[in-house]
Parts: structure tokens; C-alpha cells; sequence
């Protein structure tokens, strides 16, 4: 029968999928209410992980950081992927390689990526980003132990290996503008800011907001590049969430699980409210 | 004469799009060019470094202040075959990439058929769980 089959073909990634999902978020709210050590059964402590948590001030700056990481970096992102898509929309034989070559670096892992990049900044390596800046201003930043510059360096790290990606979703975008109204724009003697402010922009609202939800979603997760980039992040405030429940929960071989899990709740609460609004907007899409 | 006009109309308004645009293809396209080189330039400069370091001899390689004329040699490779367990670590990446790969369509194809025949709420649900998935982080 056709329902029959329908399930028949559905089912199994359905299973898997809910399974993937719901088992480790069970087990992770389980332990989030418990005082849990590798290896033991946790023992209930009810709240009290989820108060540690939100009074730590640890907690608080990694917070603090990272939202605020999550925001510079997406506002980068639209402006610098737009402008880029813009530029790249009207190659037309050069276009390919153009694309390869930005494209380099979204495919390159973040952990790899974000090595690749710390030699470029790092003396002892013979950075020959710290070469040039010697040479020009006579002054050596220290990209690794200063808060301020180590911001700067992360925020690169991040906007290079996510601009392709952004890039590509509006250049995308780009594509199905209708070109009669912008023909009709120029012909109303629009010039070219307020073509794209009022007719393109508008007309890529979508893809927009996607770039916008995927960044927020991927930043506030951020966790390669601070292990290449930024060792010390605890020490000079530079922690993202992602370190912090790392460093507590497995540190010492997985001593506070309990603790992580409820970081990691408390996270996922974040990302949720996040994605609140597209998530409203992806339902009402799909039940047109 | 009123008949002719449109027509004439019309032929200029092409005859003066044309000239423009000859114009427009050196100005604001040196522009964006240079523009896009930079960016490309900019996005590729951690690759180049890694590529240059890589064919640097060891002891040149890691110097500071940086060297910019070198040697090429691929000895890094080869001490990287020799020395370390880099095959076993080759091998272990491809055996998970193949098997997560052939799982992941066998589990996706027949669905995704299924779903493109007659879709229904279960898409949107689908859509929403897989959008979730995304968004959980690592450690969860």
C-alpha cells in the first residue's frame, strides 16, 4: 500500500535520527542533575550543578565572550559575504576558479584551518604577519597572550573559514533577483547604493536570514580554533562556552561530567532561544 | 510620425546603453577586480604559508624572522611517512569516511524517495529535527 511503504522508506532514518538525538540528550539532562565521575553512576544532587554554574564568573565572561564573538563575527559576515557575492556575480569565465579558490578554505577542517593560521601570527614560528607588522610600525603585538589582539586573531580565524560559506549561500541568492525590477529600478534612476540597499537586499531577505541563523548557530559553538589559537583562553578572558564546559568537564579525566552537562543544558537553552524565530519560520514555510 | 517615434525612441535608448557600458567595464571593474584579487589573496594567505613551510628544509622552516627565498625539498613528507604512524592514521580516516558514507545513504536515499513522492508534515519534521541536530553542540 502506499502508506505502508511510505513508512517502510521513512522509518529507519527517522529511528536513527530521533535516537541519535534523544538518547545523548536524555543522558545529558540526566547528568546535569547529578554529581557524576567517569566510570560511576551519578548520584542526584537536583540543582545545585545548574547553580554553580550560573554563579560562576567564569561561566559569566565565557558568556559574555561569546555571544558578543557570535555577534562582530555574523555582522562581518553579512556585510563582507555580500560583497564578495556582489563582486563574484559578475565574473563569468573567471568565475570557477574564483570560487575554488575561496572555497579552500570552508573545506579545510576547523582544527587545521585554525593551525595554519596561528603560524601566520606566531613569533616563535616566524609568523610573517608579526614580520610585516615589525617592519611597518616597529611594534610586536602578542597575538597569543593579550586579550585584545587574541580577540582579533580569533575573529579572523572565524570569518575566514565561515565567509566562503556565506559568500556562496547569497551569491545563491544573488541569482534569482528578478532582473526586471532591477531594471526598472535603474531605469528610475536609482544609484547603486540604494539599488542594493532597497531593491536586492530585499529581494534576498531568505538567504539572509539563512546565513544569519547558520553563523549564529556555528560561532556560539565555537571550539577548533580556541584550542589552536588561544591556549590560555581562561587566563586573559577569552573563553568561548564550548572551552569552558571542556576544560570543566574533562579535565582530570572526566571528574565533573555532572557540571559539563549542565553547561551544556544551559547552552543548548541559548542556541534555542537563537533559533526561536527561524525555527517559526522554517515551520510556517514548510506547512504552506 | 507619431508611428516612428517609439521606434526611434527605442533604438536610442539601445544605442545608449551600449556606450555606457563599454565604460563601465574599466572603471568599477578595476575595482571589484582588485578587490576580489586581494580577497582571494587574503583568504589563500594561511594555505600558501603552510605550502611554503611544508617545502621548506626543517631547520629553515620555523625560523624568525621568517625566510622568505629557500631550498624547495620534500623531505617533511618523507619523515612524515617514516617516522610517524601517519598510514595508520590515513587508514582509520577512510574507513570511517566509507562506512559513515554508505550507512548515511542507505539510510537517506530510500527516505528521501519517499519524502520527494508524497511529502507531508513528516518533511517539516524532518527539517526541523535534522535543523536541531545542527545546532546542538558538540558535547552533548
Amino acid at each position: 500500500m502506499r502508506k505502508r511503504e511510505y513508512w517502510a522508506l521513512v522509518a529507519p532514518s527517522l529511528v536513527v535520527m530521533v535516537s541519535l538525538l534523544a538518547i545523548p540528550l536524555y543522558r545529558t539532562i540526566e547528568w546535569s542533575l547529578q554529581r557524576v565521575n567517569y566510570g560511576d553512576p551519578g548520584t542526584f544532587i537536583g540543582l545545585e550543578n545548574y547553580t554553580s554554574a550560573l554563579s560562576d564568573p567564569r561561566f559569566q565572561r565565557a558568556v559574555v565572550f561569546t555571544v558578543g564573538l557570535t555577534l562582530v563575527v555574523t555582522a562581518i559576515l553579512l556585510v563582507l559575504g555580500y560583497l564578495l557575492a556582489t563582486a563574484v556575480n559578475r565574473l563569468r569565465r573567471m568565475r570557477p576558479l574564483v570560487l575554488g579558490l575561496l572555497l579552500l578554505a570552508y573545506v579545510i577542517p576547523g582544527l587545521v584551518g585554525a593551525t595554519m593560521f596561528s603560524w601566520l601570527f606566531d613569533s616563535n614560528f616566524g609568523g610573517p604577519v608579526n614580520y610585516f607588522i615589525a617592519q611597518l610600525t616597529g611594534q610586536d603585538l602578542l597575538w597569543f597572550t593579550d586579550t585584545w589582539p587574541n580577540r582579533v586573531v580569533l575573529v579572523l580565524n572565524i570569518v575566514w573559514f565561515l565567509l566562503p560559506f556565506a559568500m556562496l549561500v547569497i551569491l545563491a541568492g544573488l541569482q534569482s533577483v528578478n532582473p526586471e525590477v532591477l531594471e526598472a529600478a535603474k531605469i528610475d534612476g536609482a544609484g547603486t547604493f540604494r539599488l542594493h540597499w532597497n531593491v536586492i537586499i530585499p529581494s534576498v531577505r531568505g538567504v539572509i536570514g539563512f546565513v544569519i541563523l547558520i553563523s549564529l548557530m556555528d560561532v556560539v559553538r565555537v571550539f577548533d580554533p580556541l584550542v589552536a589559537l588561544s591556549p590560555q583562553a581562561a587566563a586573559i578572558g577569552n573563553e568561548s562556552i564550548m572551552f569552558y564546559i571542556y576544560s570543566v568537564a574533562f579535565k582530570d579525566g572526566g571528574q565533573q561530567l555532572g557540571l559539563g552537562s549542565a553547561i551544556n543544558v544551559l547552552l543548548i537553552i541559548i542556541i534555542g532561544i537563537l533559533l526561536v524565530p527561524s525555527i517559526r519560520a522554517t515551520a510556517r514555510e514548510g506547512s504552506r | 510620425m507619431s508611428a516612428a517615434t517609439p521606434q526611434v525612441t527605442a533604438e536610442r535608448i539601445m544605442a545608449v546603453e551600449d556606450a555606457p557600458r563599454r565604460r563601465r567595464l574599466s572603471g568599477t571593474s578595476i575595482l571589484v577586480g582588485g578587490f576580489l584579487v586581494l580577497t582571494c589573496l587574503a583568504m589563500l594567505s594561511p594555505i600558501i604559508w603552510t605550502a611554503a613551510s611544508v617545502t621548506k628544509p626543517t631547520d629553515v622552516a620555523f625560523l624568525n624572522p621568517p625566510v622568505f627565498v629557500w631550498q624547495p625539498t620534500l623531505d617533511t613528507f618523507v619523515d612524515l611517512w617514516q617516522t610517524t604512524n601517519f598510514y595508520q592514521y590515513v587508514i582509520n580516516t577512510l574507513v570511517v569516511a566509507v562506512i559513515s558514507t554508505a550507512f548515511a545513504l542507505v539510510l537517506g536515499l530510500p527516505a528521501a524517495y519517499a519524502l520527494s513522492r508524497a511529502p507531508g508534515w513528516i518533511s517539516t519534521v524532518l527539517l526541523i529535527v535534522a535543523l536541531i541536530f545542527r545546532a546542538l553542540p558538540r558535547f552533548a
